[in-house]
């Protein structure tokens, strides 16, 4: 479980995150949603440990995330960010097992897990030796999701994974996330600015305005009971967008 | 691959250096004819005594000649009286020789008797412009403050130069720009300039039919021409220069520059002064060209190398520290930009004093390792600057080392800007590389130096269109480089 204690964030004088307290819970896929400047990437980013909190402080099963602690926590992440995030020098053989290289593990052993995981997010083996520029957009997502999960982490973190594919990929893409996350069983936590993506593969929605929890709660909840005007604004123009 | 290359190198310029070690005497000249066949002369002087003889012509300067004599990187060259007291002694007053010999000797330097012409400056204009203008001594030149003045560098800064001068006349002359002494003479005969300073024994006063003006208030110290050489210099060697004393007049001087300037040749000066007194030999080793252009290329390419070798193992690291964009990151771009801004011959002038460098190879190749830095410098910091911060939070978050994420990420994805930057940095050295001549390292730029000085385009093409070719070369050659040292995935388009 990661939990936030009143943990703020603010870039010189505006404010990213007001002092927030959260629960993610273990084993479940945590939706976070809102409008881009709401905080749900912030707090991606904070979790990672590519930022500090300004204020407060964050648990990753009772344990405190320092700088101390980091390194160790690191190697029990995966992360994907949005798009463009696979390293442009290397095939997608290498962009994968690169860090299992560099910590020095069996390669034999690792070829067959990164082949594994290749068949889990359906991405065909014979494009492994081609360059990130030689691969489509939704290839270049599942490139980077079987990077994420190599070395079978406890924690798998997700921005905005969908965000620059085509409708149709994405539909793909989706179904194989919603399937990917029941297997691995894993703890999960997915920033998306779509309510079809919360929807479809939330277990717990966190929607998110100006830098503050507005609601949390299973999809079917925040839709039907909403506790702010904002999340039946919010829920309402996306749905009109789909209708138009 | 490239370490065997640099070792290559560095093996190559130790041997040169070697060479030019045991039981050769090297003579400096300056930057213009009379001092070119001056040691010329000496030269010739010395192999009749059975010296080898090496000359590094042209280099930049009182400064750099005093400075090169005192380390000893030459043993001989000619100087006159006159700068001697005002510029290197600085005396108030004009001594005598033997006063000259004891305050030199202080410096382990001794001094010849008069060769026998005083070589004074003068103010020079076209007869034609002087007569519609009814000049004829300096002062004159009060009742004409219209004109235009193109005066060489030294002369503007010299304390016997045009600022006393002007002072001294009462003169008030507005238009007045520096300018190199051969190209001054065209600009005057072109009409582009009115006055200008000159040698009085300069052969081109004497083709171009140019008025000397009077110097009536005396303002002018006298020049007499006199070897000034190293007090361990073999004493035949000091027999050999004394030879040459009192042999040559103010006629004889514009004659035997005359003569070079018209044959382009310098030998072609001593020649004619040995045939005079009867000693017709000619110089023992002719060097043809095919060994020349050899041993200036090879120069040059030792020159730009090192140079290069220096500013890529040092330029890269700075780099990635100033990539960090810290004040001290910021501090660094903002001298390596500084150090570019500096002219190659100040900053050749400025390196001189430092001890271990002086007038040697090494000091031209520390200025062409310091202005070789920016490009590589600036390329490294922009190119780790420009990674995109998706790829830097993904290299961040997949628990790799700092110095793993630099080597196998961040280098690689900015290698496109630092080869750039190294190619740049070629390019320049290369053509920088020929002010080294300035300073008798050597290079491509001893025959552009010379052929300068001789209005000689033939000389000057003679290192110029090889240093050409050599940047088209290295052009082309990083070309080559850059599709193994750049990463494949970067090269292709997308599909």
């Amino acid at each position: 479980m990661i939990r936030f204690h009143k943990v703020g964030k603010s870039f010189g004088s505006a404010v990213a995150l007001r002092p927030t307290d959260l629960e993610i819970p273990a084993n479940k896929t945590t939706v976070l949603i809102g409008l881009s400047g709401s905080g749900k990437s912030t707090i991606l980013r904070l979790i990672s440990g590519l930022i500090e909190p300004t204020t407060g402080w964050i648990e990753i099963d009772g344990e405190k995330l320092s700088r101390e602690t980091l390194p160790d926590f690191r190697e029990r992440m995966g992360y994907v960010i949005q798009s463009g995030d696979l390293f442009p020098h290397l095939t997608a053989r290498r962009n994968i097992l690169l860090v299992a290289q560099k910590l020095g593990l069996g390669m034999p052993e690792m070829t067959i897990r990164m082949e594994e995981l290749c068949a889990l997010a359906r991405f065909p083996t014979d494009l492994l030796d081609r360059y990130p520029v030689e691969l489509s957009g939704g290839e270049q997502r599942r490139v980077s999701l079987i990077r994420a999960l190599m070395l079978n982490p406890d924690i798998l973190l997700l921005d905005e994974p969908m965000g620059a594919l085509d409708p149709m990929v994405r539909a793909g893409l989706l179904k194989d996330l919603k399937a990917l996350f029941k297997r691995l069983n894993e703890t999960v936590v997915l920033v998306t600015h779509d309510l079809v993506e919360a929807a479809r593969l939330g277990d717990w929605v966190v929607l998110l305005k100006e830098g503050k929890i507005i609601q949390q709660g299973p999809f079917a909840e925040l839709s039907l009971h909403p506790a702010a005007p904002f999340v039946s604004e919010f829920c309402r123009a996306q749905l009109e967008e789909v209708h138009l | 691959m490239r370490i065997q290359l640099l070792a290559l190198l560095a093996v190559v310029f130790l041997a040169d250096c070697a060479s030019a070690g045991e039981a050769t005497i090297v003579l400096g000249s300056k930057k213009f004819t009379e001092s070119y066949v001056l040691s010329e002369l000496a030269k010739r002087s010395l192999e009749q005594s059975g010296f080898h003889v090496e000359h590094r012509p042209g280099m930049g300067g009182t400064i750099v000649l005093w400075e090169a004599l005192k380390q000893g990187s030459i043993a001989i060259y000619p100087e006159y009286t006159g700068t001697i007291q005002e510029e290197i002694l600085k005396l108030p007053v004009a001594p005598s020789i033997e006063t000259l010999r004891q305050e030199l000797a202080r410096y382990g330097v001794g001094i010849t008797k008069e060769l026998g012409f005083n070589n004074t400056y003068a103010l020079v204009m076209t007869r034609a412009r002087a007569k519609q203008l009814g000049i004829q001594k300096i002062s004159d030149l009060s009742k004409h403050p219209e004109l235009k003045l193109g005066l060489t560098h030294e002369f503007l800064g010299r304390h016997d130069g045009w600022q006393p001068l002007e002072k001294r006349y009462e003169l008030n002359m507005p238009n007045v720009r520096g300018i190199d002494h051969t190209l001054g003479y065209l600009a005057l005969l072109s009409g582009e300039i009115d006055v200008k300073d000159a040698y009085s024994t300069d052969a081109k006063i004497g083709e171009n039919d140019l008025v000397v003006l009077t110097d009536d208030l005396k303002f002018f110290p006298q020049y007499r021409a006199v070897f000034l050489y190293r007090l361990d210099v073999p004493s035949p060697a000091v027999q050999a220069l004394q030879r040459l004393e009192g042999t040559l007049d103010e006629a004889k001087m514009i004659q035997l520059n005359e003569i070079a300037e018209r044959t382009k040749d310098y030998s072609a000066a001593a020649d004619w002064y040995f045939k005079q007194i009867g000693q017709g030999n000619k110089s023992s080793n002719p060097e043809s060209f095919a060994h020349r252009l050899t041993r200036w290329t090879v120069r040059h390419l030792i020159l730009v190398g090192l140079s290069l070798a220096a500013a890529i193992v040092i330029g890269i690291p700075l780099g990635i520290y100033a990539s960090s964009g810290n004040f001290m990151g910021e501090a660094i771009l903002a001298i390596t930009g500084l150090i570019q801004t500096v002219p190659a011959l100040a900053l050749l002038a400025l390196l001189v004093p430092i001890p271990f460098l002086g007038i040697s190879p090494t000091t031209a190749i520390v200025a062409l390792f310091l202005y070789g830095l920016l490009p590589i410098v600036r390329n490294t910091a922009t190119g780790l600057r420009d990674i995109p911060p998706q790829i830097r939070d993904a290299a961040e978050v997949l628990a790799l080392k700092p110095r793993t994420r630099l080597l196998s990420i961040f280098l690689p994805l900015a290698s496109p800007s630092i080869l750039a930057g190294i190619k740049t940095s070629a390019i320049i050295n290369i053509g920088s590389a020929t002010l080294a001549a300035l300073i008798g390292a050597g290079g491509l730029g001893e025959p552009i130096i010379s052929g300068l000085n001789l209005n000689d385009n033939n000389t000057i093409l003679e290192g110029a269109i090889p240093a050409a070719l050599m940047a088209l070369a290295a052009q082309g050659l990083f070309s080559v480089l850059d599709r193994f040292l750049i990463p494949r995935g970067l090269r292709i388009r997308p599909t």
